[in-house]
């Protein structure tokens, strides 16, 4: 097998990957237990503010979710034992704005989006990533010309 | 301000287009039968627990043997010590566009069955867990799940047959 090993992600590469994904996995514990799901999010950079918007049904479990959350983002190639992954953890928030306003700005255009009308922002207190390089790999440019 | 708006909508556009949103009504429950078949069918999953108070999300390898979730990865010293009464484990996959889509979540108790000598857990260890990210301090975890569920939408290619197959396993391939 081949060697491969870990690097970290520093927080440029972290949010390169962010921007272009539009899927991820939200965790959250909902009555002490942890729960995982996808969700579609949108990324929010504006004023050295960031934040990751999401819409989802009210009263659902992630609305109803305690604050502090975790979200995850990966893109993986089993068969050549490559991938990234990228972990926020934060708080998350209702936001009570006005509709149009964030359909118009922040919509993360959810795949599923009848009766998504809780609006959650995720304010992100940490962000980290990992990237797994197979070692026979060698890089034809700097790794960051690759994200 | 309306710069980094403009900034944002652009990295958007660089994205697959979002196929036409499906209604509500699409979106329907998986039974336990279809739950188990596409846990068994994929290998990449995310693991999550609580930890000092907050959800941490990790990608791992697994392989599903009913009803058990063998998982290998290196976890780290300091989340060795995290509790696993109670985890959830999830697997996912979409179409490009997201046209299709589906998710699992298992819950049950995971347990570190690293150094474990009962019969049944070393029979587990030989099962063909590739660590994701291989490390010094691989883990073998054993989720047992209690409770099962997932959602769907759309036209499932493992489910439905389609022509049409996701070109991956995983979602991940296929952005």
């Amino acid at each position: 097998m081949t060697e491969s090993w870990l690097e970290e992600l520093s927080q440029e590469q972290c949010l390169a990957l962010l921007r272009t994904e539009n899927v991820g996995r939200i965790g959250i514990i909902l009555d002490g237990l942890p729960l995982v799901l996808p969700i579609n999010y949108e990324l929010v950079e504006m004023n050295d503010r960031l934040c990751l918007m999401f819409r989802t049904r009210s009263g659902n479990v992630i609305d109803r979710a305690a604050a502090e959350v975790a979200f995850e983002i990966d893109g993986v190639d089993p068969s050549h034992r490559r991938g990234w992954s990228v972990l926020l953890r934060g708080t998350l928030q209702h936001v009570t704005a006005d509709n149009t306003l964030l359909r118009a700005h922040f919509d993360p255009n959810s795949w599923l989006s009848a009766d998504r009308d809780a609006w959650l922002v995720l304010e992100p207190s940490t962000i980290s990533g990992r990237r797994l390089v197979e070692a026979t790999l060698k890089w034809a440019f700097h790794e960051s010309a690759y994200l | 301000m309306t710069s980094k708006l403009h900034e944002s909508s652009e990295h958007m556009a660089q994205r697959p287009t979002t196929a036409a949103s499906v209604s509500h009504d699409d979106l329907q429950s998986l039974d336990s039968t279809e739950a188990s078949l596409l846990l068994a069918s994929h290998h990449l999953g995310r693991l999550a627990f609580a930890f000092e108070g907050w959800p941490v999300v990790l990608p791992v390898n697994y392989v599903f043997d009913d009803p058990t979730i063998v998982i290998r990865t290196d976890l780290g010293a300091k989340l060795s010590a995290a509790p696993f009464h109670a985890v959830a484990f999830e697997v996912d996959d979409s179409g490009t566009l997201g046209e299709w889509g589906w998710s699992v979540l298992a819950q049950g108790p995971a347990f570190d069955i690293t150094d474990a000598d009962e019969a049944h857990c070393r029979l587990l260890r030989t099962l063909p867990v590739e660590p994701w990210a291989p490390g010094e301090r691989d883990h073998w975890l054993m989720v047992t799940t209690v409770n099962l569920s997932g959602k769907r939408f759309g036209r499932v290619p493992e489910l439905d047959g389609s022509a049409v197959r996701s070109s991956g396993e995983q979602s991940g391939d296929t952005r």
